[in-house]
């Protein structure tokens, strides 16, 4: 098929210029895209991807749905909560008798750990719909009291841990893992075809370079490469239903896209250099294979046992023990027993052996106490996971795909760092809150429709997407290079050789 | 003849670099898994077993106490390591390490180890399953593809087919050479794994440990022999080396990395779950409304009533120990009823993927080999359930001890010591029999059966029926 094209393009070269000129560039690419439109290979190879990439913004799309849904969910428990609590308080407003340590709105304490609770949330990212990323392992929403461990430890998302193993099917994932090797199908015999149909020969034996065919098919492939890319976008902001109007949506989609085409254009490269240090096509495709084996699976699970084994982090089950150990000295030494059980049960007090103010001041020192106790480990926890990061942010670039799938969450704004950094923030937060509330607890008194109006509200300030689009372009632009290197060394390398890459 | 083939078929991918190359590059990565899954195993079960008693220690050791205010201590539940997560992790980083045991409430297991890890963790993980599922069918397409469609481009074929020999001959000996190559150079990453066991099973029932390892080694067997019958087809049938690579690449790379993400989406949107914040706050809800009504005055009111009196303080039992009591069983209702769908939930998705693997048989490898090792979610929730179980013994030992302490309906006075303390049984698990655990991945076996049998049968058929002379030019599509 190939071969008879082949020579039908030659002939038509010839026709058109009788004085036999090289032929021009353009001409070869057109001639070139006929002969990939003419494999057979190529429809089903385009409806594949065209199917994937639309279950996979439909992925996305129903994924970010239901986080919207959680977040609005969120909102509307708190709206509920604060208006009940100011009406409650408003309905109890002369009721002069002492406060209450359970179920007493008009206690600071009891509203800041209950009905007064508002919500930390993380809103999604414009680009949110294309990348699963971290955001079914980590809480984009805390509802906030005023112990920070209660209440950071408290909701997981509710995601099947044999999904959460398997990873999700979306367009990060169809350009990390697909886009290559449909790229390599497209081109793993790019030059070795010719060779072994043994049109290459007749085609070198014309006033044409072999570096000229090799641009020319490159060319064509680029150009496929690039639609490919674009279709991905495109299909995944309507599909995936970006909101383009959103701050930033567009200048993100636009880096999103020129990392697909900069890690196509690396497996394109590749594809090249392999064509032009090999022989027989199976061996090309079987290089290529195992160069995508190495980068996209093996390199980075080489890299996670490295990383987690340079910087372990601390076991999760001796922090539990040791704060298990701090909250006994802490609650042993800030109260007789009697006094212990009603910090566990305050409902069943009936006489009162310390005002409700107390109550509530000693059980914030109790949890200041553990928290100082079990700091350093937590804190080890932190920078244990930073240098882990340090490391991979370091070593990503052995792997062009772990660079790509960085880049392309990072983007969409459910990478690693914006969720660590909603978590700080919510942290600070949850500060912010308890100073809201340490005075009026500790004077003791009572809780107004003033207060609840004048709770603080958390709101996010996005400090990681700016960096992100800055970090994806260095990508972009490092990978760009990583290709135009290699092409230009390949195909430099492949006109020294022509004389022999017809055998 | 057969013998003759298999040992030229054995030969030629012995001598031939590239599959020697590969497959000992397997073979390495296998045993390095395999490596540090040992270790990793090792300080686990070491961990948590220390972890396991320490937590009794606290318990036992705590100061005296009311006895409701230590069912609010409680106790931490870890879960225990399982000796074959070794050989699959499944999905132990996926779901928290320990649980909270205290009145009230049924906590859930926090700490997912993956939270604690950066993104690659995710990206991959390099675990002896992994190397089985996904690495092991790539050397057996590579050492299948150019079985029939290479010896056909060097012209080979033709001549050995001028012999007279049979397909089906020829199909024999090109599948028992091709099983005796790969055979050699899997045995000793098997026999890493095989010590791996031996002292990782140091300190639990061998037995049970061996047998679920041999039905492991016979569910991966079928997986491969499933990829050895299709590549043969395919190589047999395919008219070129280069397109017979190409089919089976794209076959193995749909059953690896696009199948089960595919499924993942499709399992959860055939059965969604509900979101973590609507899951907790409908929990919420009914524990109140539930609640209303067995506590305060109407419990008082049916209780004083029923026996007789007119005060909580002449009733024949303290009164605030049955009334927690009370509390809790109507939470038991509400915990059953909301963890139970979610655990259903999971199920169903998890049954959904399993019969999606009738396309991809690594789906239903998958799910045998996390529930044979006992990582899959099945078992953490069997595990969740007895920590649940305990919490309530736990718990009503101490509300029985309020209720038995002294009459009336104050508690503050109550105190108890060690002798309650101990009272409470330590909690030990027992991981479900191997039978339960089959019973449940009853699709899983019949998916993975129907692999071997279809695939068997598959390379049979086109043994049997192809020519000579259709077996030397390829199909012509």
């Amino acid at each position: 098929m190939s071969a008879i094209a082949t020579e039908a393009a030659t002939t038509r070269v010839r026709e058109e210029s009788p004085r036999r000129d090289p032929p021009s560039l353009r001409s070869m690419v057109l001639f070139e895209w006929r002969l990939i439109r003419a494999e057979r290979v190529v429809a089903p190879i385009a409806v594949f991807f065209a199917l994937a990439v639309a279950y996979a913004a439909a992925n996305g799309r129903s994924w970010a749905e239901f986080q919207r849904d959680a977040v609005k969910g969120a909102t509307v428990d708190e709206a509920r909560r604060l208006s009940w609590l100011g009406n409650a308080l408003d309905a109890s407003r002369g009721d002069t008798s002492a406060l209450r340590a359970f179920g007493d709105p008009r206690n600071p304490f009891v509203s800041a750990q209950g009905p007064a609770r508002r919500y930390a949330v993380l809103p999604p990212a414009p680009l949110a719909p294309l990348a699963v990323g971290q955001s079914d392992l980590y809480p984009s929403y805390y509802r906030v009291g005023i112990i920070s461990r209660e209440t950071l430890l408290v909701n997981d998302e509710i995601v099947n841990p044999e999904h959460l193993a398997a990873g999700r099917f979306d367009l990060a994932f169809v350009i990390v893992y697909i886009l290559p090797l449909l790229i390599l199908a497209l081109s793993y015999d790019l030059i070795s075809a010719d060779r072994e149909a043994g049109t290459l020969a007749l085609v070198l034996s014309q006033p044409v370079r072999l570096r000229t065919i090799m641009t020319a098919k490159l060319l064509a492939r680029s150009m496929i490469m690039i639609v490919l890319a674009l279709s991905v976008t495109a299909i995944g902001a309507v599909v995936g239903g970006v909101s383009l109007s959103a701050p930033g949506a567009l200048a993100s989609l636009a880096d999103w896209t020129m990392v697909g085409i900069a890690y196509g254009a690396f497996w394109l490269a590749l594809a090249v250099a392999v064509n032009v240090f090999s022989r027989s096509s199976a061996a090309n495709a079987l290089a290529l294979l195992g160069a995508w084996l190495g980068f996209v699976v093996l390199g980075p699970s080489v890299l996670n046992v490295l990383v987690s084994g340079l910087h372990p982090t601390p076991s999760r089950v001796e922090l539990m023990q040791a704060s298990r150990a701090a909250s006994n000295s802490a609650s042993a030494r800030g109260s007789q027993l009697m006094a212990v059980y009603f910090q566990d049960h305050p409902e069943l007090m009936r006489g009162t052996p310390e005002s409700a103010a107390e109550f509530g001041t000693r059980s914030l020192l109790v949890a200041d106490e553990v928290a100082n106790a079990v700091r350093p480990i937590t804190s080890r926890f932190e920078s244990q996971l930073d240098a882990q990061q340090r490391l991979v942010d370091r070593w990503r670039w052995i792997s062009p795909a772990l660079v790509t799938h960085a880049a392309l969450t990072d983007l969409a704004g459910t990478g690693t760092s914006r969720y660590r950094d909603f978590q700080s923030q919510a942290d600070r937060y949850i500060g912010t809150v308890r100073a809201f509330y340490e005075p009026r607890i500790a004077s003791g008194n009572r809780f107004t429709r003033q207060d609840v109006a004048a709770i603080p509200a958390f709101s996010f300030d996005e400090r990681t997407l700016g960096p992100a689009g800055e970090r994806a372009r260095w990508a972009a632009i490092v990978l760009g290079v990583i290709a135009v290197t290699i092409t230009i060394a390949a195909l430099s390398f492949a006109q020294r050789t022509a004389q022999n890459s017809t055998r | 003849m057969i013998a003759r083939i298999a040992r030229k078929e054995m030969t030629e991918m012995l001598r031939d670099g590239r599959f020697r190359w590969t497959a000992t590059m397997i073979a390495i990565l296998l045993i390095g898994a395999l490596t540090t899954g040992v270790t990793h195993y090792r300080r686990t079960a070491a961990e948590r077993d220390a972890a396991k008693r320490s937590a009794r220690t606290h318990w036992l050791t705590q100061a005296p106490k009311n006895a409701h205010s230590a069912a609010h201590y409680g106790v931490y539940a870890f879960k225990p390591a399982m000796s074959l997560s070794l050989v699959d992790e499944g999905v132990d980083r996926y779901v928290g390490v320990f649980a909270w045991l205290e009145a009230h409430k049924q906590n859930d297991f926090k700490y997912r180890p993956a939270q604690d890890a950066t993104v690659i963790e995710r990206f991959a993980a390099w675990t002896a399953a992994n190397v089985l599922q996904v690495l092991v069918p790539l050397v057996i397409i590579m050492a299948t593809f150019p079985a029939f469609a290479g010896e056909r481009e060097q012209g080979t074929l033709r001549q050995l087919l001028a012999t007279g020999v049979r397909p089906r001959i020829l199909f024999l000996g090109k599948a028992a050479g091709v099983s005796l190559a790969l055979g050699i150079l899997i045995a000793p990453a098997a026999a890493v794994g095989v010590m791996a066991l031996v002292m990782a099973s140091s300190n639990t029932t061998l037995g049970d440990t061996w047998l679920r390892g041999s039905i492991l080694t016979l569910v991966y067997l079928a997986y491969f022999t499933g990829f050895l019958a299709v590549g043969l087809t395919v190589s047999a049938l395919a008219r070129s080396a280069r397109l017979s690579l190409i089919l089976l690449l794209a076959f193995w790379a749909t059953n690896a990395f696009v199948a089960p993400r595919a499924a993942v989406d499709l399992a959860r949107r055939a059965h969604p779950a509900p979101s973590a914040l609507a899951f907790n706050l409908n929990m919420e809800r009914e524990l109140t409304t539930t609640g209303e009504g067995v506590s305060g005055k109407a419990l008082e009111d049916s209780v004083l009533r029923a026996h007789g009196v007119s005060t909580l303080d002449s009733l024949p039992f303290n009164f605030a120990g049955l009334s927690l009591q009370r509390g809790e069983e109507q939470g038991y209702r509400v915990f059953d009823k909301r963890y139970g769908e979610l655990a259903a939930t999971f199920a169903a998705q998890d049954r959904l993927s399993q019969r999606l693997g009738a396309f991809a048989p690594l789906l239903a490898t998958r799910a045998l080999s996390m529930g044979l090792a006992g990582t899959d979610y099945e078992q953490h929730h069997h595990f969740a359930e007895a920590a649940e179980m305990y919490r309530r013994g736990l718990v009503k030992t101490m509300n029985d001890a309020v209720r038995d302490y002294q009459r009336g309906g104050e508690v503050i006075a109550v105190s108890s010591d060690s002798t309650l303390w101990a009272k409470v049984p330590t909690f030990d698990y027992d991981a479900p029999a191997l039978g339960i655990v089959m019973g449940r991945y009853l699709w899983a076996f019949a998916v993975l059966i129907m692999w071997l049998v279809g695939s068997l049968a598959l390379v049979a058929t086109v043994a049997r029926h192809v020519s000579a002379s259709t077996l030397a030019e390829g199909v012509r599509p």
